[in-house]
């Protein structure tokens, strides 16, 4: 298996990096889409992630990664022994790939024909979605997922449950999952629908500056060359992201919002009309995790400024004839309202 | 002898040394004798370095199936128990894989190899069955290529650190195939171990990074590979001693990797006279600031690399790669992936539903082992009690059988004909390109496919090749410059030619024009009222036989004649529209196309 390189190791590309931590933050927000140009970095950044999240804690041997201290939501195993306390263990929050290619039955999970055939077993073998609960789906090339899968992702993603109704098996399991996908905007649009169910939203482009061109070049070859020892460079970087994430989220739930920054954010959403308030929702959870990160106890105008493009940005009305891209829009409604 | 032949053979050395990282080469040529010696030397190489022989291939329009894996049905049945028959990638692990026609290669499977490419594995979750398999490849695309809007995906490109023209090498500059296998005497292993050895130093990266800049590179991907070149050629060079790279090894990959993805090339020649009198064209590319914080060493080698690196290759060879380059920066814009991404042939797979497979419907074997899975102990008993000695392991009935299902949807091409010329730009241009974005955003609302063509001066252009993306539609709709004269014929032949191709595709096209229908340019691209109206009545005689639904919307400011009378000879539907804004104009449009 090749090694993924670090995610402290990436050169610039600040926004896409804020975007990833403050995602794996806070799950709620509702993961991450990075779009750009081929050769960014951007499936690097997403797949480094695995290797910056803690671990969780769940029912031992649970197919699903239940959560032990949750009492609504688990699968049907581990709600009917409820009565007892589960044993538990440890696992690594999960970064599931839903590659290009995959069938509908690895994905939602069906009948185990190996069970049903040798056995005479009526058994239902989870699919990915069942892996990736709790924790992250990753498609990479997400605008070149096949059509009907996406229609799938949506529904799941929408309700944190997957029901299974087909050959005779009748299964209904969570599947609460933060979804994360990157592709190139060149290549075909986003569905709307699926484009709404990622929270924060970023473009990448390949940095046009010399000295950090350079600098990955140098970086990407000395990770080819000795992968091990690059490694071990980038491991104590990687440890230190690793002990911020830790203690933002000790820290992410006192973090305060004031009346004034709540209407900034009101007055941001209203002022670019996007739709419902998912928009200002997400505003809000992104710039407290920003303000987590900094280790900050209040979150300033400063922090909603960081994140209102990411959080925003896709959540605008399309404007044919507006020929500025949306990210534009968002900046230059935040230059206006709160020079 | 042609010395670019000697280049072809190093490509296909470093591409057989180290398959997975150089991700491979873009070979563009023709079907011939030049490709199959190269492809012989290619394999006798793969070969001696002890690559899987002979070279898979990977079909054009191969199925997720047999690329990826999927279930056996015989295999199955027999054993009584799933069987999962690996596909083409999981055999490719330190190999090479040839993609012949590697432009008709659909984008889907284009972005499955691609990730084969980045990750060295491929991660199958198909049928049943998941398993991520080691797939340290390269690849071999033959590119065919002969049109300007053929191509091969820009991602492959993206990943192959080579590309070679065998289309330039006449057969009978090849010089005798004895000096092909002289080539073959290097040992792999030893190689690979003085690669890691060899590192650039900061002045030579720094260099690497200012030649890309200079030739219009803004891929990183492309330097990374030139570095790489330059490390294996240092390693392949017994009597080089260093730990860096000699600057000749660094020209030498510059030549290989660089060079023919330049977008521009720097005129060394004239570099004084550039500098008194910048080109605005120079002016964007090279920023002051950047050049300044350069620091000098780096930038004489720069020039040095970059000087002999051109000079290695003959001129005439380093100018067809820069057109060829720019042709695809031009697709880069005007785009194909949205094109091919839909095959709507065979529309979305929707799961199964019972009934007999003949002809086009295809067994699903998964969903008939499923169906059959419940009733296999009746079934078994029933067999016993009829005491039939050869008993199979599964017992499937007709009744179990399921057939694949495709939802054919029928994707709507809306093409629309922009007139541009000099008469249709005073009037109307602007308020042609306002309704067409607005008719852009109504497609993308609806998932139609768009595609757009100017025609001014003398020729029709595909501005825009069917695309679901509505960044790249908006981008060359904005860029459409106007003025010159009408070639009226020449648009409608356009027009009816991307229709006919994507009727063959299965999609339903609709073609919109806008124009006032004045031509004045002949179908040779000769001026003159007279013939260019016999030719372009000719065209629209000739357009009336396919049946494809066409708006022609006349912008004149007065309603003509002569464009509606070529308009009933298509058989279009006659829109005059003397005084309409953007906006009534796309409601009128929408107005017919929806009824």
């Amino acid at each position: 298996m090749t090694r993924n390189y670090p995610f402290s190791a990436i050169v610039g590309q600040e926004d896409m990096k804020l975007a990833i931590l403050v995602a794996a933050l806070e799950p709620s927000i509702g993961g991450v889409l990075v779009m750009g140009d081929r050769g960014t970095g951007k499936s690097t950044a997403v797949r480094g992630l695995a290797a910056l999240l803690p671990t969780m804690t769940v029912v031992k041997d649970c197919a699903y990664g239940c959560d032990p201290k949750a009492m609504a939501g688990l699968c049907a195993t581990c709600s009917s022994g409820a009565k007892t306390k589960p044993k538990t263990e440890l696992r690594p929050v999960p970064v599931v790939d839903l590659p290009l290619g995959a069938t509908e039955d690895r994905v939602l999970g069906a009948l185990d024909i190996e069970k049903a055939l040798t056995l005479g077993e009526k058994a239902f073998e989870p699919g990915l979605l069942a892996k990736a609960n709790r924790g992250f789906l990753y498609i990479d090339e997400v605008n070149l997922l096949d059509d009907h899968l996406v229609d799938l992702l949506i529904d799941v993603a929408a309700s944190g449950q997957n029901v299974v109704e087909r050959e005779g098996l009748s299964v209904r399991h969570p599947a609460r999952f933060v979804l994360v996908g990157s592709g190139n905007p060149e290549e075909g649009e986003l569905r709307p629908q699926l484009l709404d169910r990622f929270g924060l939203a970023v473009e990448v482009k390949t940095p046009s500056d010399m000295p950090s061109r350079v600098e990955i070049i140098k970086r990407r070859d000395a990770f080819e060359r000795n992968p091990d020892a690059f490694m071990k460079i980038w491991d104590q970087e990687d440890a230190r992201i690793r002990e911020m994430m830790a203690s933002a989220r000790k820290k992410l739930a006192s973090v305060k919002v004031d009346d004034k920054l709540l209407h900034d954010a009101s007055t941001l959403c209203a002022h670019l009309g996007t739709d419902g308030l998912r928009g200002e929702l997400t505003l809000l959870r992104a710039s407290r995790a920003v303000a987590a990160l900094d280790g900050k106890n209040k979150v300033t105008r400063d922090h909603l400024k960081r994140i209102a493009v990411p959080a925003l940005q896709h959540r605008l009305r399309r404007n044919p004839l507006d020929e500025s891209s949306s990210a534009t829009r968002v900046q230059r409604a935040l230059d206006e309202l709160f020079a | 002898m042609n010395p670019y032949w000697l280049t072809c053979l190093q490509v296909a050395q470093l591409i057989t040394l180290a398959p997975h990282e150089f991700g491979g080469v873009i070979v563009h040529a023709r079907s011939g004798p030049v490709r199959e010696r190269w492809l012989q030397t290619l394999e006798q190489l793969a070969r001696h370095h002890g690559l899987t022989t002979p070279l898979r291939k990977i079909p054009s329009g191969i199925s997720d199936e047999n690329l990826l894996g999927g279930l056996d049905i015989e295999a199955t049945i027999i054993a009584g128990k799933p069987i999962f028959r690996p596909g083409v990638l999981s055999h490719c692990d330190q190999s090479l894989v040839i993609l012949p026609m590697a432009e008709r290669v659909e984008a889907g499977t284009v972005a499955r190899i691609a990730a084969a490419l980045d990750h060295g594995a491929i991660q199958v979750e198909r049928d049943g069955h998941g398993e991520r398999i080691a797939c340290a490849m390269g690849v071999i695309a033959l590119d065919e290529s002969i049109e300007e809007d053929e191509s091969v995906n820009l991602k492959l490109i993206e990943r192959c650190a080579f590309y070679i023209d065998l289309d330039s090498i006449a057969w009978h500059d090849l010089p005798d195939a004895k000096l092909d296998t002289e080539f073959i005497d290097l040992e792999r292993v030893g190689i690979q171990k003085r690669v890691e050895q060899i590192t650039l130093s900061d002045e030579q990266y720094a260099a690497l990074v200012g030649i890309a800049a200079q030739l219009g590179i803004a891929s990183l991907r492309a330097v990374q590979f030139t570095a790489r070149t330059a490390r294996h050629l240092a390693a392949m060079d017994l009597e080089w001693h260093q730990s860096e790279p000699s600057q000749e090894h660094l020209e030498r990959a510059v030549t290989l990797v660089l060079l023919p993805r330049a977008t521009q090339i720097p005129d060394m020649a004239d570099e004084t006279q550039a500098e008194d009198e910048p080109s605005p064209e120079q002016n964007e590319d090279a920023n002051p600031e950047e050049t300044q914080s350069h620091n000098q060493e780096t930038e004489v080698l720069e020039d040095q690399v970059l000087e002999a690196a051109q000079a290695a290759i003959p001129r005439e060879l380093l100018d067809r790669l820069t057109q060829l380059a720019l042709v695809r920066q031009k697709n880069h814009s005007a785009g194909k992936a949205g094109a091919s991404q839909l095959s709507s042939q065979r529309g979305r797979p929707m799961g199964s539903k019972p009934g007999m497979p003949s002809g086009n419907q295809r067994l699903s074997l998964m969903d008939t082992l499923r169906a059959a899975v419940p009733w296999q102990r009746i079934r078994q008993l029933q067999l016993k009690s009829s005491q039939n000695p050869s008993q199979p392991k599964i017992l499937i009935r007709k009744d179990d059988l399921r057939i694949k299902r495709y939802r054919q949807r029928n994707q709507t091409l809306t093409t629309f004909v922009v007139d541009a010329s000099g008469s249709a730009a005073i009037h109307r241009l602007a308020e042609a390109k306002g309704a067409v974005e607005l008719l852009l955003a109504e497609c993308y609302v609806r998932r139609d496919q768009v595609a757009l063509i100017s025609f001014r001066g003398s020729e029709a252009e595909l501005l825009l090749s069917p695309t679901r993306s509505l960044v790249r539609a908006k981008r060359s709709l904005a860029s459409l410059p106007g003025g010159g004269g009408t070639p009226l014929a020449l648009a409608i032949d356009t027009a009816f030619t991307l229709a006919k191709g994507s009727l063959k595709k299965g999609m339903t096209p609709t073609l919109v024009f806008l124009t006032d229908g004045r031509a004045n340019i002949a179908r040779d691209g000769t001026p003159g009222r007279a013939q260019a109206q016999i030719d372009a009545e000719q065209s629209a005689k000739l357009a009336s036989q396919i049946k494809v639904r066409s708006l022609w919307i006349d912008t004149s400011p007065q309603a003509r004649e002569e464009g509606q009378h070529i308009a009933r000879l298509i058989g279009s539907y006659y829109l005059p529209l003397p005084h309409a804004r953007a906006q009534e104009l796309s409601q009128a449009v929408l107005g017919v196309l929806h009824t």
